[in-house]
């Protein structure tokens, strides 16, 4: 994850500013595993809107409530792609 | 015990009928020739156990699930074979069936593993083997959960192994709302993976009306 290549966006920033649906599913397993997960708060915005993932947020898994940090490509408030990293439980 | 064993063209049953005829502990009055007659010696008579071919297993399953709705308890169901394959035994017991005859074994034996299955199957356990495996007995034998009319178009178009690019895209949605819900359907028919989702809503077939007064 490269850091520099974001910038802070403000604690006041309001997830639905940004997408339609805070709850977004990370595909993995080569396209077999799909998780549920909902945004807690979007921390992050690109700089440029080419890179790969446009926004960073603070996430937790529906099913058990994990934590973790989800790197997120959002295009037209839609959640396109996600790959998020668990840091622990909530 | 009492068997039924099926069907009357296979020469594995006819193995089957040979092999255990002969045993004092079980009774074995002949060879089904169909799946009609299958359903009616049970509804007849007290089976302990159903023996078919591997190549039955769909039909096992559907006579299976159809006694199960009748009479909410149904004889072991059992695939009958020349050989042990762990594959045959996954198979069978992830579509509902309950084990797996050895006919390669002699007739103390087979008849020593089939009292294990029947068992086995009385008391909801599967052998050890594929419970390693984690295979989930039934999986593919449920009744699915599909909420909705979106759901079942999105399970429609898995099945016809459309990626989830083309699925939003052909029922007008985004692929965030398609995958949450994929994820929500998987979640809620305690699947892991999209493959099994898709496999048991292809196999999510019925008895047809024209065979299903047989079964009731």
């Amino acid at each position: 994850m490269n850091e520099w290549r974001f910038r802070l966006l403000s604690e006041t920033a309001r997830t639905d500013d940004y997408v339609d649906d805070p709850e977004f599913t990370e595909v993995t397993g080569s396209g077999e595993i799909y998780t549920l997960f909902r945004i807690v708060r979007i921390t992050h915005e690109a700089e440029h809107s080419d890179s790969e993932w446009t926004h960073l947020a603070n996430v937790v898994r529906v099913s058990d409530s994990a934590l973790g940090v989800a790197e997120l490509r959002v295009v037209d408030r839609v959640i396109l792609d996600a790959r998020v990293t668990v840091s622990g439980h909530g | 015990m009492k068997l039924c064993i099926g069907a009357d063209k296979s020469e594995v049953s006819r193995l089957a009928f040979e092999k255990l005829r002969q045993h004092p502990s079980l009774t074995v009055d002949g060879i089904s020739q169909s799946g009609a007659e299958i359903i009616s010696v049970i509804r007849e008579n007290r089976i302990d156990a159903v023996l078919v071919p591997p190549d039955w297993i769909e039909v096992g399953r559907l006579i299976k699930m159809h006694v199960l709705r009748a009479h909410s308890t149904a004889p072991a169901f059992v695939i009958s074979s020349l050989d042990n394959r762990i594959s045959l035994r996954t198979r069978a017991i992830a579509v509902g069936l309950d084990g797996l005859l050895d006919l390669s074994l002699s007739t103390d034996e087979a008849v020593d593993q089939l009292n294990r299955i029947i068992n086995q199957s009385s008391q909801r356990q599967i052998d050890s083997d594929i419970e390693r495996l984690g295979v989930v007995p039934g999986l593919l034998s449920r009744d699915l959960l599909l909420d909705s009319d979106f759901d079942r178009a999105l399970a429609d178009m898995i099945v016809a192994g459309l990626p989830d690019e083309a699925i939003a895209q052909g029922l007008n949605s985004t692929i965030q709302e398609v995958r949450n819900r994929i994820a929500a359907i998987l979640s809620a028919n305690e699947m892991q993976y999209r493959t099994q989702l898709a496999v048991a809503y292809s196999w999510s077939f019925q008895l047809p009306d024209f065979a299903r007064l047989l079964a009731e």
